[in-house]
């Protein structure tokens, strides 16, 4: 019994890290067997070694990333928010915009981000713009939702005690609005990282971000410093992630009593004055 | 505040709630028709009937939530007031999740712009039943039953005219039924709240009102009125007399059907 305990909880937090180690083996022993040169796929040793030698100036481009992609879901988050707000108080510009909303989810960030850098010059802002266009979707839609599905009743109760507009704004829709907005914010931070390397690959040194390492080793087929900038885009993404989850529940769990998955919260924690 | 002394007035010298020739409906479809009804001043008054026959429309007209196609309402409110105060009580506790449950009660305050002092908001609570400690919880702390108790205590924070209750016991459990029950009918007859209950249960209506008024037919209309008076103890349920009236009233719902 407690044998299984122990390590149950020990394989929580092992377990993934078991999968890396299978992985990093398989990938070692394939390149053994199959007797694969380093131009194609390069040693694991040798991705490590890349890290270990190019770490500050990959911190570096990450930080510059970071930046775009954080500026750029800033830029989202206001925009998004405003759109859904507009979307929540009329159905005619709902149903007339709606389409144009879903483009921004649907056309390959591919196509439209060297449009973006033709129009806006190459640099950090066009980063930030890419980083925005492709991360507005999810905030707009689940906003949206947010503001639309309050309890009826609730509403009611306003219009009964002659609520004005800012006031149902204030304290009605806005706050039953807050989860549905952190987790659209939530969702758009890993896209909006992806749009910022995306964005960086097109504008080469004016940016010299992970996307601009990207394009300029896979130019130089320096194979082992491409991977360990893929292990730093992703080690990025997830870390964005992780963040605004850890805030979003934080906020949540301090004003809301409740939690990014709607379940409400014990009632320890939920006495939180 | 001048008036502040002055909100406790007692209402039982207002004239009745009155409804003339009302008329409700969506479109050109008629679903609702009430020629005449009135409630006394301090008189609990409990519409019961089945499923989507317009109980829950004529309760949100008598609140003004809702325009009714034609006629006429008339609804008394204290002297010193512009308009008339009602509360209402919903069929979930409907209570703001990120307040507190203090919080919640001072909101029809807040929007309406009355303030309700510390001292307004522990009289609610105890006559209510609510705790000091209960008062700061927010409602994913609080029971089934205590939320409901808040949005009682809610819909009394600004000593409505008239109180409104929408099937308020529908989603708690038998015992804490009765119990609410018990409680409402002790405050209601305190504050001598005119007070309309929606319900389809038979049983609660006939245990808390003065008079039972039952729905039916297309478009609905009032089709029958008992007039009820028990000593509304915990045991007059099992009373020949209260079995008598819930026959009554069941009589009149069957034959009545909604089509």
């Amino acid at each position: 019994m407690t044998w299984s305990r122990v390590l149950n909880s020990m394989t929580a937090g092992l377990l993934p890290l078991l999968v890396l180690a299978s992985v990093i083996a398989v990938w070692h022993l394939a390149i053994a067997v199959f007797d694969i040169p380093g131009f194609i796929v390069p040693h694991p040793k040798d991705v490590f070694d890349a890290l270990r030698l190019l770490r500050v100036e990959l911190l570096e481009a990450t930080a510059r990333t970071a930046l775009a992609a954080v500026s750029g879901l800033a830029i989202s988050t206001f925009i998004g928010t405003l759109t859904a707000f507009a979307f929540a108080q009329s159905s005619v510009i709902r149903r007339a915009c709606y389409p144009y909303a879903i483009l921004f989810q649907t056309v390959p960030i591919i196509a439209i981000a060297p449009l973006i850098i033709l129009t806006f010059g190459r640099g950090f802002h066009s980063v930030t713009l890419v980083a925005a266009v492709i991360s507005i979707f999810p905030i707009v839609t689940n906003t949206t939702t947010g503001l639309m599905q309050i309890d009826p009743q609730l509403h009611e109760l306003f219009h009964l005690h002659n609520a004005g507009w800012w006031q149902t704004l204030w304290k009605l829709r806005l706050p039953s609005a807050m989860p549905w907005m952190i987790s659209g914010i939530r969702i758009a931070s890993g896209v909006a990282v992806v749009g910022a390397i995306v964005g960086e690959f097109f504008v080469g040194t004016s940016q010299p971000g992970l996307g601009a390492w990207i394009q300029r080793k896979t130019a130089s087929v320096d194979l082992p410093a491409l991977y360990a900038t893929i292990v730093a885009s992703t080690l990025l993404g997830i870390t964005v992630f992780a963040l605004l989850t850890w805030v979003g529940d934080a906020i949540l769990q301090r004003w809301f009593g409740m939690r990014l998955d709607g379940s409400t919260l014990p009632r320890r924690t939920a006495r939180l004055r | 505040m001048l008036d502040s002394g002055v909100e406790t007035v007692r209402l039982n010298e207002q004239p009745p709630l009155r409804l003339t020739n009302l008329c409700a409906g969506f479109g050109d479809t008629t679903v609702l028709r009430i020629d005449s009804l009135e409630i006394g001043s301090g008189e609990f008054v409990s519409i019961v009937g089945p499923s989507g026959c317009g109980k829950s429309t004529l309760l949100r007209i008598i609140a003004q939530l809702l325009e009714p196609k034609s006629g006429e309402i008339r609804i008394p409110r204290a002297q010193q007031r512009a308009c008339t105060r009602t509360g209402f009580v919903f069929q979930d506790a409907t209570l703001l999740p990120w307040r507190t449950a203090a919080a919640n009660i001072r909101l029809p305050g807040e929007l309406e712009r009355v303030s309700v002092p510390m001292s307004r908001l522990q009289q609610l609570a105890q006559m209510i039943g609510l705790s000091e400690d209960d008062l700061q919880k927010r409602p994913a702390a609080l029971s089934g039953g205590m939320k409901m108790r808040v949005s009682l205590a809610r819909a009394l924070a600004l000593q409505p005219d008239l109180l409104l209750l929408d099937e308020p016991f529908a989603a708690v459990d038998d015992l804490l039924r009765q119990q609410l029950q018990t409680d409402v009918l002790r405050i209601q007859k305190d504050l001598c709240l005119t007070t309309v209950m929606v319900t389809h249960n038979v049983a609660e209506a006939v245990y808390m009102s003065d008079r039972v008024i039952t729905l039916g037919g297309s478009p609905a209309a009032v089709t029958s009125t008992t007039t009820v008076s028990l000593d509304r103890s915990d045991d007059c349920r099992s009373t020949a007399e209260f079995g008598a009236s819930v026959g009554t009233i069941l009589e009149a719902l069957r034959s009545h059907p909604i089509q």
